[in-house]
């Protein structure tokens, strides 16, 4: 004797894990997504950032260029430095002045250098913070939130920065303590 | 496209694939998989035997695939879990282009069964009832701590979430 499938009973139904299951799975796939979009967007930063700074410096080093280009001449004609006047005109003092400036030329472009890896590393921790914010999106529910009366209550009463100048005072002191000191 | 059609053996897909095939169409994303409404859904009969009125009933399950229609027949006196196996491994045999099969005895189901078809399909009823990707999600969670807890999670049996978890080194 068979019964079709309108004849099976459902009094059984699933246990109550697989309704927290599908809770967590939702929860999961949307951290997930999150996640994605942060690091999406972190990329987006850092390359936008990467392209502005690379078009600065391209821009920067172009118009230094043309300058050192036109440098011999320009150069030879202002007053500069240990140049003197009466050879301002001459072809050997601008030969002469133009190494000068290219020091000056490549201290400039260390210095942009520099820089910009300043902004690259600021870019790439502002990239990393952003990743790691989309990581911190559950509440700890067993630890109370700290209450407002609480922080006012545990907040320092002296001005910022007061504590610094207070050290800084006890050392100096200290340091002429030391000076006054009798040689032995 | 008649949704009784069983697939040609020509382009028989692999146990993965047409799990994943089947449960893009016929799932709704929410645990546990319910083979029978899946079933329903591809114009297969689901029909319970064993039990009370039908005593004698001595096999787990069987498909038949000789008539108009296909026929999945399960044993309802056995543990609902395997109930839900059978059912998902009998879609298997449809799923995979398998023709009817020898009615499935509890040997059927073992990993050591030496049949290709059957392996298969059990491969195949794994695929079904303990999608990977939701599994890994839930791994990920690390609020289920046990197997008996996945288990319940996918309402299967704590052996075939640990062939699961192993298959897809999840675990040693």
């Amino acid at each position: 004797m068979t019964s079709d499938l309108n004849d099976i009973s459902d009094d059984l139904s699933p246990p109550v894990t697989t309704t927290i299951a599908n809770d967590l799975i939702s929860e999961q796939a949307t951290r997930r997504l999150f996640r994605t979009l942060a690091l999406a967007a972190a990329l987006l930063t850092l390359l936008v950032l990467l392209g502005t700074m690379a078009f600065i410096v391209h821009t920067f080093l172009s118009e230094f260029r043309v300058l050192a280009l036109d440098a011999p001449v320009q150069l030879a004609a202002a007053p500069h430095g240990a140049a003197p006047p009466a050879a301002a005109s001459s072809t050997p003092a601008a030969a002469a002045a133009a190494p000068h400036f290219w020091v000056s030329l490549g201290a400039f472009t260390t210095s942009i250098a520099a820089l910009v890896t300043a902004l690259v590393v600021a870019a790439t921790v502002l990239a990393i913070a952003l990743v790691r914010a989309s990581f911190t999106m559950t509440a700890r529910g067993d630890e109370p939130a700290p209450s407002a009366v609480d922080t006012l209550e545990d907040a320092p009463v002296t001005l910022p920065a007061a504590d610094f100048v207070k050290a800084f005072g006890e050392s100096v002191q200290t340091a002429l303590k030391g000076l006054q000191a009798p040689v032995r | 496209m008649n949704p009784t059609a069983t697939p040609s053996s020509s382009a028989t897909p692999t146990p993965a694939r047409a799990a994943a095939a089947m449960l893009a169409r016929h799932w709704d994303g929410k645990l546990p998989v319910d083979p029978r409404r899946i079933a329903a859904a591809l114009g297969i009969r689901v029909v319970a035997r064993g039990g009370r009125a039908d005593p004698g009933y001595a096999f787990s399950g069987y498909f038949d695939n000789t008539g108009e229609q296909p026929v999945i027949e399960y044993n309802q006196s056995e543990a609902v879990v395997r109930q839900r196996f059978t059912i998902a491994h009998e879609l298997g045999h449809y799923a995979l282009g398998h023709a009817s099969s020898p009615r499935d005895t509890p040997a059927s189901f073992s990993t050591k069964v030496a049949d290709d078809a059957e392996r298969l399909a059990n491969r195949f009823a794994a695929e079904l009832l303990i999608p990977a990707k939701e599994l890994r999600l839930l791994l990920q969670t690390g609020k289920l701590k046990n197997v008996a807890e996945f288990a319940d999670a996918f309402w299967t049996s704590q052996l075939a979430i640990t062939y699961r978890m192993q298959g897809l080194g999840l675990i040693p």
